[in-house]
């Protein structure tokens, strides 16, 4: 049954990601931008500066003359194969082009989401069971600020204050440990001053529910009621509120990492994107769609092991 | 207690990722990790030069996309001829180029250049590169036409596929560089070529390192190396100026440039270069047919203003098309000067005004509006754009400015009245490159559809003709033919940067934008 179920799971993410495949190839196919002729243009805004007949041949060399759905079939074939393709503009292999962005992208998402998550679930749970009190409305000013300001304008501040003014980290990044520490802290702000305002909303929801009323009325200490019931029901929606910033920050950001130079993966987007490099575009959806379809699949395991119910009408929902 | 233990947490995770070196992969940094500690204290007595760029090449193989500008920049690359102060070309690698006849040239290569593995360039080599080069990029076939090559010892004659009078520029496009390709080693990660500096190292976008060419033809190189930083924004490109971590930057923006205006620590180094701020006029659109319209918008632009006080001084003015420091710039009378009145006095004599008094002229009945189309990614165009409809209201035209991220929808579709870009119009200091894509009809530039018979005939004899003072003469006419009929508008032409700590010796800007470092290249 087990067994079963994983199978399911296992086919329906081949079909979403196959289903993703061919919409982001069809929309990269009818973009009215042509890839040969940017690739010739180089970045510079040359566009029009080149004769179509060096445009034709740059695609034959490029297999951009044959139809959609050969340049689809042929890269989906040999995607199976698990060969993504050649980038047009590093004339690398894709996987070798994503696994070399990863890791900045990835050691910033593990350190902002495990700082993000011990700082903000537990000033989220303070804030809604001191509500409108001191930490409260400092929180509550944190947060105005940490989601209204972008994440450009803070960068550059900490830039300014850590590297000019203090003149503790150097401006330009030299990777590793010191070049992720300040684009993580502001990934970090970001996550908090967000993720703290939700989790203080479901707590508040829960504090709200007549059980509470019930157990304060029938002795219960209000400790007890905390962690015994209304941090167990809040669970379930705040890992929920978490899966999502998982989704973003495997993503990279392209802005965060352009002002720190992070070579990461939302930079590689960005100029993927700028210079439509079709089969390195490709590659990066299909990364965040695999990152949010077994985030996903993980947070309705959590979900159902913390919360009976969820599992209960899983069932039912799957015998009706 | 628990503290500790979200301390000792936050240490592993930074610790991990700084022994992963966060995955760049490579697994050995460039900057010297791994390596003992007198060999790091010798790197320290090195003449390092650093320089930092928003812009990066893909990869260090000149035949890709545009990479050969950086691989000369970077002074990797070499090409047989290059460009002066004044844009024109004068013998590099080549000794000499000679025309046999309209499509016939032989080339004479110097005899002492090597390659950084040093071997000898020869004329087999180079035939052996430029062969690669015009298989991997198709712009290559489109800036020397070439038909045959034939090697003989230092000798290469090249027969042309038609008339190129602008051949000697073409070898001072940095496409047209030398590298070693019988080496058996990569050229997109080390590349052989003929330049001061030979690659070391290139992580794409983040850090390219480059150590001297010690047996280089033109003597041992001043400095012992160069990084050259890639950084992703503009403004952190301006503190690693200031805090000193970098020795020069190019791609400084203007806004930036009055933090560096104190000479002791800082020598900024610009000159004006070929990339004009252009203005094309849609031709389809019947109010634009009209030249007294034409001529009023060109006479609405106060070109001193913008290049002095919305521009910063990035960039100088031009009364002409061509900037005015080349053999065929504008003269003394050509083109319009800001006149608001007299823009007016032209558009009331050609019977275009406001009958209904809104404000607004009327052309046959309906409010001229206009639409002016630009991108963003060059900061002034926005801001020449508001200034240009601002001034358009007070002679009672309605110029609407529309800004987007990239026109090159707009130039394919014609979907504008008025478009401004930024365009390097002649790459090689040759005039024929603009006039042959923009002014021609049916020029791929040509995004408006300006057509002008006198125009296209003058063109066509300067694609044939090789006497360079006729040349010049020929472009100066085209010059005033087009400005005659208000065809374009070039505004200015933007200044070419470098911004140096005031310890960095033997640079000096060009406006071709092909080169940085060269020999003499050091930090005192």
């Amino acid at each position: 049954m087990v067994l079963h179920k994983i199978i399911m799971q296992l086919l329906h993410f081949v079909i979403v990601l196959l289903g993703i495949s061919f919409l982001t190839f069809s929309i990269l196919f009818l973009s009215p931008r042509n890839p040969a002729e940017l690739w010739l243009a180089g970045s510079d805004g040359n566009v029009g500066m080149i004769s179509e007949e060096a445009i034709a041949e740059q695609e034959r060399i490029m297999g951009l003359d044959k139809p959609f759905l050969v340049q689809y079939g042929t890269w989906l074939g040999k995607a199976l194969q698990g060969n993504f393709g050649i980038s047009f503009t590093y004339n690398t292999p894709v996987t070798e082009e994503i696994a070399k962005h990863m890791g900045p992208t990835v050691w910033m998402t593990v350190i902002s989401l495990t700082v993000t998550i011990l700082l903000a679930v537990p000033l989220g749970v303070l804030c809604a069971v001191y509500k409108d009190q001191l930490l409260d409305n400092v929180m509550r000013i944190f947060s105005f600020f940490g989601i209204s300001l972008p994440s450009f304008l803070t960068s550059i501040i900490f830039l300014w204050f850590f590297c000019i003014k203090m003149e503790w980290l150097p401006v330009i990044s030299k990777g590793g440990a010191i070049g992720i520490l300040l684009p993580s802290v502001v990934l970090i702000l970001q996550f908090v001053a967000k993720l703290t305002r939700q989790v203080r909303a479901i707590i508040l929801e829960q504090l709200e529910q007549p059980y509470v009323d019930g157990a304060i009325t029938r002795g219960v200490k209000f400790k007890n009621i905390l962690f015994g019931h209304v941090l167990k029901n809040s669970a379930a929606p705040i890992l929920t509120c978490i899966s999502i910033y998982v989704g973003l920050a495997f993503g990279g950001s392209a802005v965060i990492e352009g002002i720190f130079s992070v070579d990461g993966l939302g930079r590689m987007a960005v100029s993927s994107v700028a210079r439509l490099d079709i089969y390195v575009i490709q590659g990066f959806v299909l990364w965040v769609a695999i990152v949010y379809l077994v985030v996903n699949l993980l947070v309705d395991i959590l979900s159902a092991m913390i919360d009976p119910r969820i599992k209960y009408n899983r069932k039912s929902g799957g015998g009706s | 207690m628990k503290r500790k233990w979200m301390a000792m947490f936050l240490a592993m995770m930074l610790g991990a990722a700084a022994l992963t070196g966060c995955g760049n992969g490579s697994g050995e940094d460039s900057q010297g990790q791994g390596k003992s500690e007198s060999e790091q204290s010798d790197q320290e007595n090195e003449n390092i030069v650093v320089v930092a760029d928003t812009q990066a090449p893909t990869s260090l193989d000149l035949a890709q996309s545009w990479d050969s500008w950086y691989t000369s920049r970077w002074g990797i690359t070499e090409t047989l001829y290059m460009l002066d102060e004044n844009l024109e070309p004068y013998p590099w690698l080549a000794e000499s180029c000679e025309m046999k006849d309209d499509t016939t040239w032989e080339i004479t290569l110097r005899d002492d250049v090597t390659f950084q593995n040093g071997k000898k360039m020869t004329a087999e080599s180079v035939k052996a590169c430029w062969e690669r080069t015009a298989g991997i990029n198709a712009r290559f076939n489109e800036v020397l036409y070439i038909d045959t090559m034939t090697a003989d010892g230092q000798k290469l004659t090249v027969t042309t596929t038609k008339a190129v009078p602008a051949f000697l520029n073409g070898l001072c496009e940095p496409l047209t560089g030398i590298i070693d390709v019988n080496d058996g080693g990569d050229p997109a990660a080390m590349p052989i070529g003929t330049g001061p500096f030979q690659a070391v190292s290139y992580e794409v976008k983040s850090e390219c390192v480059v150590e001297k060419y010690a047996d280089y033809w033109g003597g041992e190189p001043k400095a012992d190396g160069a990084v050259i930083h890639i950084i992703g924004d503009t403004s952190t490109l301006t503190m690693a100026q200031q805090n000193g971590e970098s020795d020069i930057s190019v791609s400084m923006p203007g806004a930036s440039m009055e933090l560096f205006t104190d000479n002791s620590q800082y020598n900024v180094d610009g000159v004006a270069g070929s990339r004009g701020q252009v203005i094309y006029f849609n031709y389809g659109n019947p109010v634009l047919q009209e030249l007294s319209v034409r001529q009023a918008i060109s006479m609405i632009i106060d070109k001193d203003s913008y290049a002095s006080i919305i521009n910063k001084d990035a960039s100088v003015t031009t009364t002409g098309l061509y900037p005015d420091f080349m053999a065929y710039g504008a003269e003394e009378g050509d083109g319009y000067q800001y006149d608001l009145e007299g823009a007016q006095t032209i558009l009331e004599e050609a019977g275009i005004v406001d009958r209904d008094g809104n404000g607004i002229r009327e052309f046959h009945g309906e409010d001229i509006s206009l639409r002016l189309v630009t991108y963003s990614t060059k900061a002034e165009l926005p801001l020449f754009c508001n200034e240009i409809s601002s001034s358009a209201k007070k002679i009672g035209l309605d110029i609407q400015v529309e800004v987007y991220e990239s026109v090159t929808e707009h130039q394919k579709t014609g979907d504008f009245d008025l478009m401004m870009i930024s365009s390097t119009m002649c790459p090689t200091g040759d005039a024929q490159y603009f006039a042959d894509i923009t002014l021609k009809s049916g020029g791929s530039g040509n995004y408006g559809g300006y057509s002008n018979e006198k125009v296209d005939e003058l063109i066509e004899q300067l694609d044939v003709e090789y006497d360079t003072e006729q040349r010049t003469e020929l472009a100066k006419e085209i010059q005033k033919e087009v400005l005659a009929d208000a065809g374009y508008i070039v505004i200015g032409h933007a200044k070419y940067y470098y911004v140096m700590g005031a310890n960095v010796q033997g640079l000096h800007t060009n406006p071709s934008e092909y080169y940085l470092l060269n020999k003499d290249v050091y930090v005192e």
